[in-house]
C-alpha cells in the first residue's frame, strides 16, 4: 500500500511541510492533522513542497482549501513551492493553481513569502 | 425496559457450596487421621498394659507357688489361707487366689466358698505356656479375667523327676487395662472432635477469603454483562485470585475498546447507507430519449466514497442540460453538499442555455455555503439537439471527450474553470469559459468522474486517460450504452480484485447517423 510521507522543516517564520507519497483518500487525514497541528500553533505561513507527491485526492485538495481560508484570516498563507507533473496537472484541473500561488520551487515560494 | 430484560436472567442452580465442600474435606481428613491414630493407640497401649500385667502376674504366682509349698506339703490350711489372702492384698487388679491340689481340688481360695470344690476353668482358655507356667483368659462372672497358674512341685524318690501336688492361681482383672485403653481413647475422641472444629473454622475463614473476591468477580462479570464496561475491580492480592482480577481489568477494558470501535464502525456504516440513499435519490433512473441521439450513463457507487452525481435536466425545445460532479467529500455531509448543488444547478439552468452562466450562478450561491474543505468539480453542457452542438463549461472537473467519427480521433475539450466552492466569485468568472462544438453524425462526448481513469489495480496502476481513449476507439461503432458498457468492461478487466476505492460515473451522448431532428 502507497503511503505518503511528510516532514517539517522551518525556515524562519516560514514552516516547510515535504509531502510525498501518493495521497489517496485514505491518507488524507495525515496531511489534514500535518496543517492543523501547524495552524493550531499559530504557525500560518506555509510552503507545500509536492515535488515527491504522486498523486493527491480531491479529498486531499479540500485539505488544503480548508486550512488556506483559515490562516488567510490569520493573515498568513499557504503557497505550494515545488510539484510533480502529475500533481500540476490535477491543480490545473481543479482550478487550484488560480486559488492559491504555485512555484516550480521552494526557494521561489520562500522569496514569495519574505519580499 | 431494564438492561436485564433485554440481556436475560444469569442461568445458574447453586449445588453445593466450596464452603461445605472444604469443610468435608477437612473433616474426612481429621477423621481419617484420628481413627488411624486410635487403632494405633488402642493396641499399642493394650499390648504395653498386658506385657506388665503378664510379667508381674507370672512373678507373683510363682512367690505364691514357692510360699506354699511346704503347706501344702504339710496339708496346712489355715497356712495355705492366709497367704492366699496376702496375694490380694498386694495389687488392684487382682480379683482372686487360690491353691489346689493335685486333683485341682480348691484347698484355699479367696473367695472361702469354693474350698473343697474342683477349680473351675474352661478348657480352650489357655492363652500361653511359659517355662514355669501357664496362663489362661476368659469371662469369671461377666468380667474379663487372666488367670496366672504355677504347679507347685517337690522332689520325689527319684532325684531327676519333680512331682506336682498341686497348683497356684492368680486372677487379674483385664477391667483396669481396658479402662485404661477407654480413656486415652476418650481424650483421642475429644482431641479430634477439637481438631474437627478447628478444621471447619480455619476452611471457613480460608473459603471466605477465596471466594469473597470470586463472589466479587461474578458480580462484576454481571455488571459488564449488562453493558457497564466502566467497572474495573481493585487488585490487592499478588496471588492467582489478584491475576484474576487484574485479568478481569484487562478484559473489560479490552471489552469497552471493541465496543467503541464497533460503535464507530456502526455509525459511519449507518451514515454510509443514509449518504448513498440520498445520493440514490439524486441521481436519474433512467437516460433521456432524445431524438437522433443515443444517450447512456453509468453509476457505480464505491462502497465507501460517495460524492458522484450526474444529471440530465429537460431545457425544452430539443435543449438538453447534462451535468457530472464530482463532491470532494464523503458520507452525509457530502450528499447533502450534492443535493444542494443539484438543487441549485437544475434551477439555474432553467434560467439560460448558457453553461458558464449557470456554472457562475451555481458558485455565486454556493461559495459561502459550501463546508470550508469541501467543494464540487463538475462539468456542465447544453446540448442542441436540433443544431447538433453541445456548449460546454467546466468547474476544476475532468475534461471532456469527443471523438470524431470522420478522422477517428479523440479531443478533450478542456474549457478553463475553478472548482465550485473554493473561490469568490470574481476569480472563478474571471477563468471560466464556455466551448461550443459541433457534433458530426456518429461522433460523441464523454463526461467522467476520476473513479474512471484512477480506477486503480492490485499493482496500484490507474487505469488512466489512455486507455480510457483505447477503450473508446475501440467501442467507436457501438450505440451510446454500448460504448458505456464497453469501458466499464475494460475498467472491470483492468482492476481485477482490487476494491473499488472511488465512484465510477459517465455520461455519453452520440449523435447518431442520419439527419437531425
Amino acid at each position: 500500500m502507497k503511503q505518503v510521507a511528510i516532514s517539517q522543516e522551518s525556515k524562519g517564520k516560514i514552516q516547510i511541510l515535504n509531502v510525498g507519497g501518493f495521497m489517496d483518500m485514505r491518507e488524507v487525514p495525515k496531511f489534514e492533522q500535518a496543517l492543523d497541528k501547524l495552524i493550531k500553533a499559530g504557525l500560518c505561513n506555509i510552503v507545500l513542497d509536492l515535488s515527491n507527491l504522486e498523486y493527491i485526492s480531491s479529498a486531499g485538495l479540500g485539505a488544503i482549501i480548508g486550512s488556506i481560508r483559515e490562516v488567510r484570516r490569520r493573515g498568513g498563507d499557504i503557497k505550494v513551492g515545488g510539484y510533480s507533473a502529475p500533481v500540476f496537472d490535477i491543480l490545473k484541473t481543479f482550478g487550484f493553481t488560480e486559488v492559491f500561488e504555485t512555484y516550480a520551487s521552494r526557494q521561489e515560494a520562500l522569496k514569495k513569502f519574505e519580499g | 425496559m431494564t438492561a436485564q430484560a433485554l440481556t436475560g436472567e444469569l442461568k445458574f442452580k447453586r449445588g453445593i457450596g466450596l464452603k461445605f465442600k472444604f469443610s468435608f474435606a477437612i473433616i474426612l481428613l481429621i477423621a481419617g487421621v484420628m481413627g488411624l491414630v486410635t487403632e494405633v493407640v488402642r493396641y499399642r497401649v493394650k499390648d504395653r498394659l498386658l506385657d506388665q500385667m503378664m510379667v508381674k502376674g507370672q512373678a507373683l504366682t510363682r512367690g505364691l507357688a514357692a510360699n506354699a509349698a511346704e503347706a501344702l506339703a504339710t496339708d496346712d490350711r489355715a497356712r495355705l489361707a492366709v497367704l492366699v489372702d496376702q496375694v490380694l492384698k498386694q495389687e488392684k487388679g487382682i480379683v482372686a487366689a487360690a491353691l489346689v491340689d493335685e486333683n485341682n481340688l480348691i484347698l484355699a481360695h479367696t473367695n472361702f466358698k469354693l474350698e473343697g470344690q474342683v477349680y473351675q476353668q474352661p478348657a480352650q482358655a489357655v492363652l500361653e505356656h511359659y517355662a514355669s507356667g501357664r496362663v489362661g483368659q476368659y469371662r469369671l462372672d461377666g468380667e474379663e479375667v487372666l488367670d496366672f497358674e504355677v504347679p507347685i512341685l517337690v522332689s520325689g524318690t527319684n532325684q531327676d523327676v519333680r512331682k506336682r501336688i498341686g497348683s497356684a492361681h492368680i486372677l487379674y482383672s483385664l477391667q483396669p487395662i481396658n479402662e485404661v485403653v477407654r480413656e486415652t481413647l476418650t481424650n483421642i475422641f475429644f482431641v479430634a472432635v477439637g481438631g474437627m472444629l478447628f478444621g471447619i473454622l480455619v476452611s471457613l475463614w480460608l473459603v471466605n477469603r477465596i471466594t469473597r473476591p470470586i463472589r466479587r468477580l461474578a458480580d462484576a462479570t454481571e455488571v459488564i454483562g449488562r453493558g457497564n464496561l466502566d467497572l474495573r475491580l481493585p487488585v490487592k492480592r499478588r496471588d492467582e485470585l489478584g491475576l484474576l482480577s487484574a485479568a478481569f481489568n484487562h478484559m473489560a477494558a479490552n471489552l469497552k475498546s471493541a465496543q467503541a470501535d464497533l460503535i464507530i464502525k456502526e455509525r459511519l456504516q449507518n451514515e454510509m447507507e443514509i449518504a448513498q440513499r440520498i445520493q440514490n435519490l439524486l441521481v436519474p433512473n433512467d437516460s433521456p430519449k432524445i431524438q437522433g441521439y443515443s444517450v447512456a450513463r453509468l453509476y457505480r457507487a464505491a462502497e465507501e466514497v460517495s460524492g458522484d452525481y450526474f444529471d440530465f435536466i429537460d431545457l425544452g425545445k430539443g435543449f438538453w442540460g447534462m451535468t457530472v460532479a464530482d463532491v470532494s467529500g464523503k458520507g452525509v455531509p457530502g450528499a447533502l453538499v450534492m443535493a444542494q448543488t443539484r438543487s441549485v444547478l437544475r434551477s439555474v439552468a432553467s434560467q439560460t442555455h448558457s453553461p458558464g452562466k449557470v456554472l457562475s450562478k451555481t458558485n455565486q450561491l454556493l461559495y459561502r455555503d459550501l463546508p470550508e474543505n469541501m467543494f464540487v468539480t463538475l462539468s456542465y453542457l447544453v446540448l442542441d439537439g436540433p443544431k447538433r452542438t453541445v456548449t460546454i463549461s467546466r468547474a476544476g472537473h475532468l475534461a471532456a471527450i469527443i471523438y470524431r467519427k470522420a478522422t477517428k480521433g479523440c479531443e478533450l475539450e478542456m474549457p478553463t474553470g475553478i472548482a465550485i466552492g473554493i473561490s469568490d466569485p470574481d476569480t472563478f468568472d474571471l477563468m471560466l469559459t464556455e466551448r461550443t462544438v459541433k457534433l458530426g453524425p456518429g461522433d460523441f462526448i464523454l463526461l467522467y468522474t476520476d473513479g474512471v481513469d484512477e480506477a486503480t489495480n492490485t499493482a496500484q496502476e490507474l487505469f488512466g486517460s489512455e486507455r480510457l481513449i483505447q477503450a473508446l476507439h475501440e467501442a467507436a461503432n457501438y450505440r451510446a450504452s454500448g460504448i458505456v458498457e464497453y469501458i466499464e468492461r475494460a475498467v472491470h478487466h483492468f482492476v481485477g480484485d482490487a476494491p473499488q476505492n472511488d465512484d465510477i460515473t459517465m455520461i455519453l451522448v452520440k449523435a447518431e447517423e442520419g439527419e437531425a431532428p
